[in-house]
């Protein structure tokens, strides 16, 4: 069988949050294959955020083991785990997290700048994912000067210029009106058909969880059930 | 990668224009402050080695009397308030290559241009005064007419500018000193090389009557006598040597003689200058550390605002040492870019204040900037805004990706 993309084991993560200890994780079980296209749902504070930066290795575990790509990242130091994410992985969050001083194209390309790569052929790959996400004619224009699926839109070319892995969304449609919504998970998915990237969408809403191939339930920091979406979306 | 590093760095002072400035200049008052008071200071010194090296540092002053020079001098112990010296006893002193003497005289002047009578001090310069220590007067400039001749029959007399106004004369008219009849032969003013005698370690030459020791002794008696004796040294003698060996000859002549070495003044004038420079430095300094910790607290505030952008630069793969970097690199900029416009405004400004200082002195004076102070100023800033920036930006590079993501 083929080596799944992502495996969690056991995994439990808590947090101390004044006085109180949040268990966000109460050891999970989850194995994400190569291409596949998930969807995380299930209500607030069920642990689908902590899920999720676990799985994109910004977030290590208290217990159990992760493993991407086949090797355990549960001890890394932070810049083993940052070169991993630097790699390896692309983040799209629900409030777009642009650096509001920089252009589309340096946003774009920044990820690039801590890898050591140099500047034309930083831009030069920007400039075709932009393009790629329909924004070819808005490489100079900083995140104010964007409407929300726009910026969104050069979040995800952000999320793509290290070609990762795995693309991990986080209520990408949160911030955007129905329609913008709509459009943003339609190019979602035509990453996941087209480049075959495997996508992880964290969402609150019903209707973006349609375009996941699987869905994971989270409850109480824990999976209730998985279930295979019917029929092709 | 330090040139991405400086290119994010700048967009973000760009995008906190307001702040950045106002932190920039807090470092530019700062490093304007220390450009300004070093070449100020630096300018006066030079201006005034400038001056000792002319008169040559093997050159001794004797002074009648007895007082401390700080050398320990051989003075006598005894009561001695003679202001007269045996000007003959330098000469039997091994060690001195030549003397010259010169004697001022409190006498009665009388002139055409003048109401009445003046008493004036006159001054009796042995001719080696001119031949040999010209330097000590500063040139003994002359802005109109000649010097006196010793040769001449006829007795010359040579006026300070000011004295002569009031005194209604130009050169060729004739004046009378205690009732002898003496020629105007040349004005002191500024002369041909730029002389202007303002710093002569005489005094004031503008009041000033000068005439040949011979005629001073001619018209006063005492001959043989100088208030104050001029002596160099052999080049291969040891300077303070012979000084002592002068008050000893004076001594054993019974008379109270006091040595000066050029030496020593200049190295009193060089360690009171350099006390007042360091000094002025320390308060400068004092300005330039607030400037630091301005750019401290610009750093503090950018680390907070930028938490959410810390969390994306991580998630994206930055590593710690690189949001370091990057934060250091911005403290650094702040830095560098107020130390470079505090060393121009700094070099503008004591530029101003040296044309202010001429004016006030009535003599050129030119600040003095070495590359030194200049380059050393401008890394120094840079230097100061790094370090500044050091706290904040092991606090930016220390925070963890999912917390600064989660801050709002």
């Amino acid at each position: 069988m083929k080596e799944p993309m992502v495996e969690l084991q056991n995994v439990a993560k808590k947090y101390i949050m004044g006085e109180t200890t949040v268990r966000a994780l109460r050891g999970l079980d989850l194995k994400i294959n190569n291409g596949e296209f998930v969807g995380i749902v299930g209500p607030s504070g069920s642990g689908k955020s902590t899920l999720m930066h676990i799985i994109g290795a910004l977030d290590i575990p208290d217990q159990g083991r992760v493993l991407l790509d086949g090797k355990d990242i549960s001890d890394y130091d932070e810049n083993e785990l940052a070169e991993l994410r630097g790699n390896k992985v692309g983040f799209v969050f629900q409030t777009f997290n642009l650096i509001h001083t920089l252009s589309s194209l340096d946003n774009v390309a920044l990820p690039l700048t801590f890898q050591g790569i140099g500047k034309s052929e930083r831009e030069e790959r920007a400039a075709e994912l932009l393009e790629m996400v329909g924004l070819s004619d808005r490489l100079t224009h900083k995140p104010a000067e964007l409407s929300g699926g726009e910026q969104q839109r050069v979040s995800i070319a952000r999320a793509l210029i290290n070609d990762p892995d795995i693309l991990l969304a986080d209520e990408p449609t949160g911030n955007l009106d129905s329609e913008t919504g709509k459009d943003i998970m339609e190019l979602i998915k035509g990453l996941n058909r087209n480049r075959g990237t495997t996508i992880v969408v964290v969402t609150h809403n019903p209707r973006d969880a349609e375009y996941a191939v699987r869905i994971v339930n989270m409850i109480d920091g824990k999976i209730k059930n998985g279930k295979e979406n019917e029929g092709d979306n | 990668m330090l040139f991405d590093y400086l290119s994010l760095s700048w967009h973000s002072i760009r995008n906190r224009s307001l702040r950045s400035w106002l932190t920039i200049l807090g470092v530019v008052i700062g490093v304007t402050a220390i450009v300004t008071l070093i070449s100020i200071g630096q300018g006066i010194q030079d201006s005034i080695l400038n001056e000792f090296d002319k008169v040559g540092y093997n050159t001794v002053t004797v002074l009648p009397g007895n007082f401390d020079t700080g050398r320990g001098g051989f003075g006598n112990t005894g009561a001695d308030t003679s202001s007269y010296l045996n000007k003959s006893v330098i000469n039997e002193v091994e060690g001195v290559k030549t003397s010259a003497a010169i004697r001022s005289e409190d006498l009665q002047i009388v002139s055409e241009g003048l109401e009445g009578q003046a008493f004036l001090r006159v001054t009796g310069m042995s001719p080696a005064v001119l031949s040999d220590f010209e330097a000590y007067f500063d040139g003994f400039p002359i802005s109109q007419g000649e010097r006196f001749s010793y040769e001449s029959e006829e007795s010359g007399v040579v006026i300070g500018d000011e004295i002569a106004r009031e005194l209604g004369v130009s050169p060729g008219d004739i004046i009378r000193i205690e009732g002898k009849e003496f020629t105007v032969s040349g004005l002191l003013g500024t002369d041909e090389e730029g002389n202007d005698g303002q710093f002569n370690f005489y005094g004031d030459l503008n009041n000033g009557l000068f005439i040949p020791l011979s005629a001073l002794e001619n018209l006063y008696g005492r001959k043989g006598n100088a208030s104050l004796i001029l002596a160099k040294v052999f080049e291969d003698a040891e300077v303070s040597e012979v000084a002592d060996e002068i008050e000893r000859a004076y001594s054993a002549d019974d008379t109270a003689a006091t040595t000066i070495t050029t030496e020593e003044i200049s190295n009193r004038v060089n360690s009171a200058l350099g006390t007042i420079q360091i000094a002025l430095a320390g308060i400068a300094a004092i300005s330039l550390l607030v400037g630091g910790i301005g750019v401290m607290n610009t750093m503090y505030t950018a680390v907070l605002e930028r938490t959410r952008e810390i969390g994306v630069m991580k998630a994206v793969g930055a590593k710690n040492g690189q949001i370091l970097g990057l934060f250091l690199t911005e403290s650094g900029l702040l830095g560098l870019v107020g130390g470079a416009i505090g060393t121009l405004v700094g070099v503008g400004l004591s530029i101003l204040a040296g044309r202010f200082i001429s004016q006030a002195l009535s003599a050129p004076f030119t600040p003095s900037f070495g590359p030194g102070l200049l380059i050393g100023a401008i890394a120094f800033s840079f230097v100061l805004g790094s370090i500044s920036g050091v706290l904040p930006a092991r606090q930016a590079s220390r925070l963890q990706p999912v917390e600064a993501l989660r801050y709002e």
